[in-house]
């Protein structure tokens, strides 16, 4: 159980109070998964450390006498000299255990992390995956009543993502999460309330999917202010979330321009995929395959982009490949040829209207 | 998760930062072990052949560098005690993401990592002493001791104050280090309070930190003496920067932890 007793917490900026919460008194009973919403800079992560007691509010008390993990995937808590070992070490002697439980603990992580020999050697060294996987190998290896999660189960290949959660629904059984995330995908899955937090109020369903709708509703709304950046998750209709457009062009093997053209220029439908995208914050359009961007020259390429004809297609390659010399020759000689494929770029093209 | 009490945590923090302190500043740079003893020997040979250049022996019965050698070897210690403690912590400001890591917990680290670091070089000193013959009977081995220690305590709650002060003040700490270059030659590292003038001893005496090398000179060789130590005066300037430190501290450790 966590209690928030008439918490009142503000940053100032510029003379001006930022209230992240102000007056608000909570209880979130035991054993509930909470996931936390809110726009950028509603205060999310402050939110989350002060419930990790690790921030503190300006007024008012967070009582518990749970036990918390740091925020789960810090990888700032390293030292970079170093070695993976010798900072596994460290967290678990300031956790006060002894030399048997030091050792499991460092077995376990190495078994996690799966960095080999790269274990030993010094941090600095390491790619960000790898310090995630041991980052997250650590946050496992302890027993905590509440995980805190910010944010960190986007990092890494497909196949630590998949091995991660999997670890993570495992150490749930046992375990509470508290979790920021921008993924709704990941919040659906892991969380059963959800709180969003709006302009010093704090929200709170019973369900985390009313905690989504509410703050979708928010975000339609009170569209990203100039300055406030916006979440640029982009979704699309098959369920998947992305941090963003280059992330999802790399799932769907696209090249970025097609889904910024679907998102800017089509309502989200992107033709090749036959599928939606929106960024966060915006509702998801109805798929209108090509009737908002048919004309009768309308070329699609195999990278997904939709051209209004063979000379912006030509120009459009020509600028990413500017040693290929493209022309529209070799466009129109494509669309000639059996295959459709331009040899010189190796991309199909077909005219939409014949494009099913 | 069970329950330890808050002097267990303290007590597993501190032993864990030490270990951390030790390997980050030793496992990095190799000259790290080297440069802690070339720093005050290297201080050592300069002013003893300054002061054979000039041959000016104004200190019979004692061995020069042995003279310098116990001054530099303290100062450091001292020195790097409040030094080190004001970017504690800014500099472990990752570690406060661990619930049971405390900024002060830092400090505390810090200060027994010099300590250690003291110590070594202070051994090594002793043996390359011994090694070239030199004349190291100590006069009043507990008050040396105790001298060294209450240095290193009124370093740390320099420390602790100057740390509390740069966390809110930044350019305080800049201030601080040109303040404390002077320090070096008004600190008695090279000279006696005896050997300088009637006017000059009144005014270094204000340096709380000549009082404790006069002290720490005083007992260590037989024919020098520590009449010019105030002990109150040196008192004073170990509990109050302490206390007000240490008010501070508690008042502010919240906002500290969440900068």
């Amino acid at each position: 159980m966590i209690v928030l007793d008439n918490v009142t917490k503000y940053f100032k900026t510029e003379g001006e109070k930022k209230y992240i919460l102000k007056n608000v008194s909570f209880v979130l009973p035991e054993g509930i998964n909470l996931g936390i919403l809110g726009r950028n800079g509603a205060g999310k992560s402050t939110f989350l450390r002060m419930l990790g007691g690790i921030d503190f509010p300006t007024s008012g008390d967070i009582r518990s006498d749970k036990s918390f993990s740091w925020p789960m995937g810090l990888a700032g808590g390293f030292q970079g000299s170093m070695t993976g070992r010798q900072n596994v070490k460290f967290v678990a002697r300031i956790y006060g255990k002894d030399e048997a439980s030091i050792e499991k603990i460092i077995q376990s992580v190495e078994d996690f992390a799966e960095i080999g020999d790269y274990f030993d050697m010094p941090i600095k060294i390491y790619s960000s995956g790898m310090k995630s996987r041991l980052s997250f190998g650590l946050s496992l290896a302890f027993d905590f009543d509440y995980l805190i999660i910010d944010e960190t189960l986007s990092v890494g290949d497909e196949n630590f993502k998949k091995k991660a959660e999997n670890a993570l629904m495992q150490k749930i059984e046992h375990s509470n999460v508290l979790l920021v995330s921008h993924s709704m995908a990941i919040l659906k899955k892991l969380c059963d309330v959800g709180v969003v937090l709006n302009e010093g109020k704090l929200n709170y369903f019973d369900k985390i999917d009313d905690a989504i709708k509410f703050y979708h509703q928010l975000n339609l709304e009170k569209p990203a202010e100039g300055n406030v950046k916006q979440s640029s998750a982009i979704y699309c209709s098959d369920g998947n979330i992305f941090d963003d457009v280059t992330e999802a062009a790399k799932f769907y093997k696209m090249r970025p321009f097609a889904i910024l053209q679907a998102l800017e220029h089509n309502n989200g439908s992107l033709v090749y995929l036959q599928k939606v995208f929106w960024r966060d914050g915006m509702q998801a359009q109805q798929y209108q395959k090509w009737k908002d961007v048919f004309k009768e020259q309308t070329l699609i390429s195999s990278d997904g982009v939709i051209f209004e004809d063979v000379l912006e297609a030509a120009s459009f390659y020509a600028e990413r490949f500017p040693n290929k010399t493209i022309e529209i020759e070799d466009i129109k000689e494509a669309l000639a040829s059996e295959k459709k494929v331009s040899k010189k770029i190796n991309v199909q093209f077909h005219y939409l209207s014949e494009y099913q | 998760m069970n329950k330890r009490s808050s002097v267990e945590i303290f007590k597993s923090v501190i032993f864990a930062l030490f270990l951390r302190e030790i390997q980050t500043r030793f496992g990095t740079r190799k000259l790290g072990y080297l440069w802690m003893i070339l720093d005050p020997l290297s201080m050592v040979i300069i002013f003893t052949l300054i002061k054979t250049a000039t041959n000016n022996n104004a200190m019979p019965g004692v061995s020069y560098p042995v003279f310098l050698a116990s001054g530099f070897l303290t100062y450091d210690f001292f020195r790097n005690v409040m030094m080190g403690s004001m970017n504690a912590f800014s500099a472990n400001k990752a570690l406060f993401n661990y619930k049971m890591v405390k900024p002060f917990d830092t400090l505390v680290s810090r200060f027994f990592v010099e300590f250690l670091i003291f110590s070594v070089a202070t051994m090594t000193f002793i043996s390359f002493g011994l090694y070239f013959g030199m004349d190291m009977a100590v006069k009043d081995i507990n008050m040396l001791f105790l001298a060294i220690l209450w240095l290193g305590v009124f370093g740390f709650a320099m420390g602790l104050f100057f740390a509390v002060i740069t966390t809110f003040y930044e350019t305080f700490g800049k201030i601080l280090q040109y303040i404390s270059m002077p320090l070096f030659f008004l600190s008695g590292l090279f000279y006696t309070v005896d050997s300088l003038p009637q006017m000059a001893q009144k005014i270094v005496l204000y340096n709380p930190i000549i009082n404790f090398i006069e002290l720490i000179h005083g007992s260590f060789f037989l024919v020098l003496n520590t009449r010019y130590v105030d002990y109150t005066y040196m008192m004073y300037w170990t509990i109050v920067p302490l206390f007000i430190g240490l008010f501070f501290y508690i008042r502010s450790e919240k906002k500290i932890l969440s900068l």
